[in-house]
Order: C-alpha cells, then sequence, then structure tokens
C-alpha cells in the first residue's frame, strides 16, 4: 500500500478521476456541429490529454520511486474550510457581524495551541471593525444584522 | 520619437489629476502595508485587495493595481533584509546577502540600494515598454484567430518551461486550469457546460474566488501546518546612507540586473522570480571574489533587486499589446480589467490609449512614490512585519471572505473560495505549482474563443493552426519549449538555477 503513497501516482490518479469526471458530463455536449465546433470540442480534447498525461505520470511513479505523499494537517485545513464555509451559510440570513464573529472564531481554532488571549478580543473587535470600514466608509451594501 | 513623447505626454495628462495620483498612491501605500506583513507576498496581497478596486472607474482601478504591485514588492525585500523573511520567492536571494549586511549593520544600506535599484530599473524598463508598445501592437493586429490560439499556446508552453518543479505537473495544472474556466455557459451555442445542476454555476466559476482559495485560503492552511509562527526579531536600522564604496560596487551590478530583469520579464512565465535568480547567479560569477556572496555582499542585493523590479515592468509588455499574462500577477491584472470591460490586448492601444498610457507613466511614478514613502516609514513597516501570525490569519480570512462577497454579493462565491482554498493545499502537497493552473484559467476562454472562430474560417479543418505560416511557427515553438522542458539536460539546469 505504501508503494502507492506516492506524490506521483497520487497525482496522476486524481488527473484521470478528474479526466473521467469532465469525459463523462461532457458525454452529451457535441463535439462538431457541421463545419462549426461544437461545445464539447475543447472539453473532450483537454480531457483526454489530462488523461494521457496523468497514466505518464502513473507510469514513472511505479518505474521509479517518487517522493513520498505528504500527511495532511487535518486541524488547519478543516477549521479554516468550516471558517470560510459559515461565513458563506450565515452572511446572507443573519448579516455581516454573525458571520464575521463565527469566522473569527472558527478560524482562530485552526491554530495550535489556540490562544483565547488573542482569539477573544478579536472575534469582538474584527467585525467591529470590519462593519466600519466595509459598510460606513466604503459604504458596500451589506446586511449587518439578523 | 515624437509620437513616443506625444503619447507619454497623454499617459501623463491621464495620470495627472488628484484623483489618479492619489489612488496610486494608495494603491502603493496598501500594497506595502500588506506586503511587509508574514507570509503575504504580491499575489496574494493582489488576490485580498483586487475588491477594493471594483468599485473604481477603470483608469483608477488600473493605476491602483500597479501600485498595490510594486508596493507589495518592495515590501518582500524589506521583511526579506530586516528580518531574513522574503514575503514571495522573488525576494528569497535578497535576504541571502541582504539580511547578511543587516546583521553587520548596514541594514539601512541594503534598503536604500534596494530602492533606488528598483527605481533606476522602474524608469529604465518603463522606457522600453513605451518604445516596444507601438510595433508589437501593431503585429498583434495582423493577427488573425487562429495565430492568437497558436500564441496563447506558446505563453501556456513558456510558463510549464518556466515554472519550478517537475513539467509534467505543471502541464497538468495548466490543464486542469484550462477545464475550470469552462465551466458555466459556452458562448456560441449557449450550452450550459459543467454546471452539475446548479445555476448559481451557470456564469462560470468567479475568478476573484478562485483566485483568493488558491492565493489565499490554500496559503494560510499551509502557513498554520508550520513555521511562521511568534513574532520574529527584527535588526535595528541605523544609517540609510550608502557609502561611497557601497555605491560603486552596487552601480553596475543595478545595470546589469536592469538589463536582465527587463529581458527574462517578457518571456512568459519568467518576470520579477526567474529574473532575480539570473541576476543573483550573474553577480557571482562576475564578482572578482564570490566567497563574499551570502556573507553580505553588496552586488547580491543591487542585482536581483533592480532585476525583479525590472522583470515585474517588462512583463507588462506581452499582456497590454497582445492581451497574454506572463505571470500570475498579469494573470490577476487581466481578470481585473475583464471585470470592467475591458480585454487586455492590441485593442486596448486603439480603443483605451488615455487607459494605456496613463498606465504606462502610473509605473513609474508609482516607483518614484515608493522611494519618497518608503524609506521614511521603514520603523513602521517593520512593526507591521512582526505582527504574530496568529493575530494576523483571523484577519486574513475574514476581509477575503467579505472581498469575495462583496464583489457581487453572492455568498456561493465564497463557498468557492473555500473549495479552491481546498483544491490549492491538495495540489500543492502533491507538488504541483498554482501559477499554471491560474494561467490556464485565465487563458481557457479566450483559446477556446480564437480556436472556434479559426476553425469556423477553415471549415472545421484543424491543419489551419500548422499551415498558416506565424501560427505554424509559433506551435513549433511551443513545441520545442515542452521537449526542451522534458529534457533530461534542462531539467537539471532548472533545479540549479532555482536551488544555486
Amino acid at each position: 500500500m505504501a508503494r502507492f503513497l506516492q506524490k506521483d501516482i497520487l497525482s496522476g490518479l486524481l488527473g484521470l478521476l478528474f479526466s473521467a469526471v469532465i469525459l463523462f458530463s461532457a458525454q452529451n455536449l457535441a463535439f462538431m456541429q457541421g463545419f462549426r465546433v461544437g461545445p464539447g470540442y475543447l472539453p473532450k480534447i483537454v480531457a483526454c490529454l489530462i488523461g494521457a498525461v496523468s497514466l505518464v505520470m502513473i507510469l514513472r511513479g511505479l518505474l521509479a520511486e517518487s517522493e513520498p505523499a505528504e500527511s495532511v494537517s487535518w486541524r488547519p485545513l478543516i477549521l479554516i474550510l468550516a471558517a470560510v464555509g459559515t461565513f458563506a451559510a450565515l452572511v446572507s440570513h443573519l448579516g455581516l457581524l454573525v458571520a464575521s464573529v463565527s469566522a473569527v472564531i472558527l478560524s482562530s481554532l485552526a491554530d495550535s495551541p489556540v490562544s483565547w488571549r488573542e482569539a477573544v478580543p478579536l472575534a469582538i473587535i474584527l467585525p467591529a471593525v470590519a462593519a466600519m470600514i466595509f459598510v460606513l466608509l466604503l459604504g458596500l451594501p451589506l446586511r449587518l444584522l439578523p | 520619437m515624437m509620437e513616443l513623447f506625444s503619447n507619454l505626454w497623454l499617459g501623463f495628462a491621464t495620470v495627472m489629476t488628484p484623483m489618479n495620483l492619489g489612488l496610486c498612491f494608495a494603491g502603493v501605500l496598501l500594497g506595502t502595508l500588506v506586503g511587509v506583513l508574514p507570509g503575504l507576498g504580491p499575489t496574494a496581497t493582489i488576490a485580498i485587495l483586487l475588491p477594493i478596486t471594483f468599485t473604481l472607474y477603470p483608469t483608477g482601478a488600473f493605476v491602483m493595481l500597479a501600485g498595490i504591485y510594486y508596493g507589495s514588492q518592495y515590501g518582500g525585500s524589506t521583511t526579506a533584509i530586516l528580518i531574513n523573511l522574503p514575503g514571495e520567492a522573488s525576494s528569497v536571494v535578497t535576504a541571502l546577502d541582504g539580511y547578511q549586511m543587516a546583521r553587520q549593520g548596514r541594514a539601512g544600506a541594503a534598503l536604500a540600494i534596494a530602492a533606488i535599484g528598483s527605481f533606476v530599473a522602474g524608469t529604465v524598463s518603463t522606457g522600453l515598454i513605451a518604445i516596444a508598445a507601438k510595433p508589437l501592437t501593431q503585429l498583434a493586429q495582423n493577427f488573425g484567430p487562429a495565430e492568437y490560439f497558436s500564441l496563447m499556446v506558446v505563453g501556456l508552453a513558456a510558463a510549464i518551461l518556466m515554472a519550478r518543479g517537475d513539467v509534467l505537473k505543471a502541464l497538468l495544472a495548466t490543464l486542469f486550469g484550462v477545464c475550470f474556466s469552462l465551466v458555466g455557459t459556452e458562448i456560441s451555442s449557449g450550452t450550459s457546460r459543467f454546471t452539475f445542476g446548479i445555476t448559481e454555476l451557470s456564469t462560470g466559476l468567479d475568478f476573484v474566488a478562485v483566485a483568493m482559495g488558491l492565493f489565499g485560503v490554500a496559503e494560510i492552511i499551509r502557513n498554520l501546518e508550520g513555521g511562521l509562527k511568534g513574532a520574529l526579531s527584527a535588526v535595528p536600522v541605523s544609517s540609510l546612507m550608502p557609502s561611497r564604496s557601497e555605491l560603486r560596487m552596487a552601480a553596475p551590478a543595478i545595470g546589469r540586473g536592469t538589463l536582465v530583469g527587463s529581458l527574462l520579464g517578457i518571456l512568459p512565465g519568467g518576470g520579477a522570480l526567474l529574473s532575480s535568480f539570473a541576476s543573483y547567479a550573474l553577480e557571482k560569477r562576475l564578482a572578482a571574489n564570490p566567497s563574499r556572496f551570502g556573507k553580505g555582499a553588496i552586488e547580491g542585493v543591487a542585482g536581483p533587486e533592480s532585476a525583479n523590479n525590472a522583470g515585474a515592468q517588462t512583463a507588462f509588455i506581452p499582456m497590454l499589446t497582445l492581451g497574454i499574462p506572463a505571470n500570475i500577477v498579469m494573470a490577476l491584472m487581466i481578470g481585473a480589467l475583464m471585470i470592467h470591460g475591458i480585454q487586455p490586448g492590441p485593442n486596448m492601444l486603439v480603443t483605451q490609449p488615455g487607459l494605456f498610457w496613463g498606465v504606462i507613466v502610473s509605473m513609474w511614478i508609482g516607483n518614484l512614490m515608493l522611494l519618497v514613502i518608503n524609506l521614511p516609514l521603514i520603523g513602521l513597516w517593520v512593526k507591521l512585519a512582526q505582527i504574530r501570525y496568529s493575530v494576523l490569519f483571523p484577519i486574513i480570512i475574514l476581509v477575503s471572505c467579505i472581498g469575495v462577497y462583496s464583489v457581487s454579493n453572492s455568498a456561493f462565491d465564497v463557498g468557492v473560495m473555500a473549495i479552491f482554498g481546498v483544491i490549492g493545499y491538495a495540489l500543492t502537497k502533491l507538488g504541483f505549482e498554482l501559477t499554471p493552473l491560474v494561467l490556464g484559467f485565465v487563458l481557457g476562454p479566450m483559446m477556446e474563443d480564437n480556436m472556434q472562430r479559426a476553425l469556423t474560417f477553415a471549415r472545421g479543418d484543424p491543419t489551419i493552426f500548422v499551415t498558416r505560416p506565424i501560427s505554424g511557427a509559433l506551435l513549433a515553438i511551443a513545441a520545442a519549449a515542452i521537449v526542451l522542458a522534458l529534457l533530461p539536460a534542462m531539467r537539471k539546469r532548472r533545479e540549479v538555477i532555482f536551488e544555486d
């Protein structure tokens, strides 16, 4: 198993998956429409190129050992994703202030160890400053409160 | 010659309004301010500040963006010299000798030489752009869709050749970028592609959201997983004046750096990064005593700093005249222009002469402003550079979220940014460079448009790309670039250039 956890092989597999998704969802797009190029022309060509390059990369990984895959830091990945994701989910309905507080708190948690003495003041000050700069000063039409 | 001056005069007339000068100043200041913050290079700085310029009129927006670009570049070298923390790759070589000079009490001299070198290089390359603009634009106006398509292929191929790391991965990243750009409604037939039933995707993936995800969010995740924590200690700055002997050693290095940078900047994928590495290698080779390098040789600061500024400027040439981005920052600029409804390229000179020459002149003015405002403000920059990353990154996240949301009040775009943050993180983990991906993303729709028009003209016969002489020659160059990149000898050279 460890043999397959190389950067080259994983990249190649990712590329194959990508090219398969494109070819599958482009199957109903016309390649040519008479003498005109159809909307499926470029996607299909590019997908085939991706597939070919990916295969070469997998072969290269199998023939000559490439760098082993790095481990993923799940904590920052998930928490930063959550911070941006909840901002997106909240901002339209609950307004900028609530969305900002949640984004700041969740992203502060991504750092280890979490420094609450920095995170709590940030979560209070930043949304207020952001509201002042973006809404009052720059005049962006953003909803502030629920 | 007279025409050149009248054109530059038009540029001055455009820029010299209080509003434009103010925006240029604001851009330079903001760019430096964000650029000195740890973990934020020019690309991230521009991506984050991009939304601010959308509320402006096109000329003002572009003048400000250009200012942000130089400011952030200069901010990067300031932190490289004072705290050995290069803001981005092109300042890495500046840190080698600049930080050593700072430790020997010559921080002020190093900063001053960097600023002077950048200004000289900026002046020369602004002149070069003004001279090259007209003939190149005329050449490009003879291009048909087939030539344009092939030219863009050359651009992408050169970006792959110049990319750091694995060639196959750079190729793959470019193709990924092209695919991402195809999401949405296809223009000529109105068919929706790769939207997976999501209505918001019918207008395509938002460029700002993609760029900020790849360069803002992904960067933060990477920074959090290792290093960049706590405050860094800075070297105190004493006198700013370089000594006479330092000036004598630096002057020729500035000249050579300007030359090297101007040439390499024009090449697609070259720009600031390659320029500074090449200049450092050149200075080291020419030096009477190469062992001084790495121990505080002033040529090692003067050459690369001039080169990266010259390269950063001449990178505007292919962008302004042909509409092709030579590097990632230019790709961001093209994206910004298109949001303002301006298609960069040869027609810009005809349809928007004020904007075109105004931008060129504003580059020079931006450099002058850098020289004036930065040296007195060094104390402030040092303080900013020492902000703890644990305080900084929640701010960047919040500003990015609000920035992307404010472009079109779309929460969906914020989600796109999050997803591209994950994509960017995953790809860098696998050893991909993100630059070719963004170039592919920006060039994708233009390539498809030109390809379709060329093929319609040729009644579907794809040999048109090879049989038209200019197009064929361009494709041959592109093929040669890819083959060259794959040759083992070239691969070794690339490693040497970047690791030396």
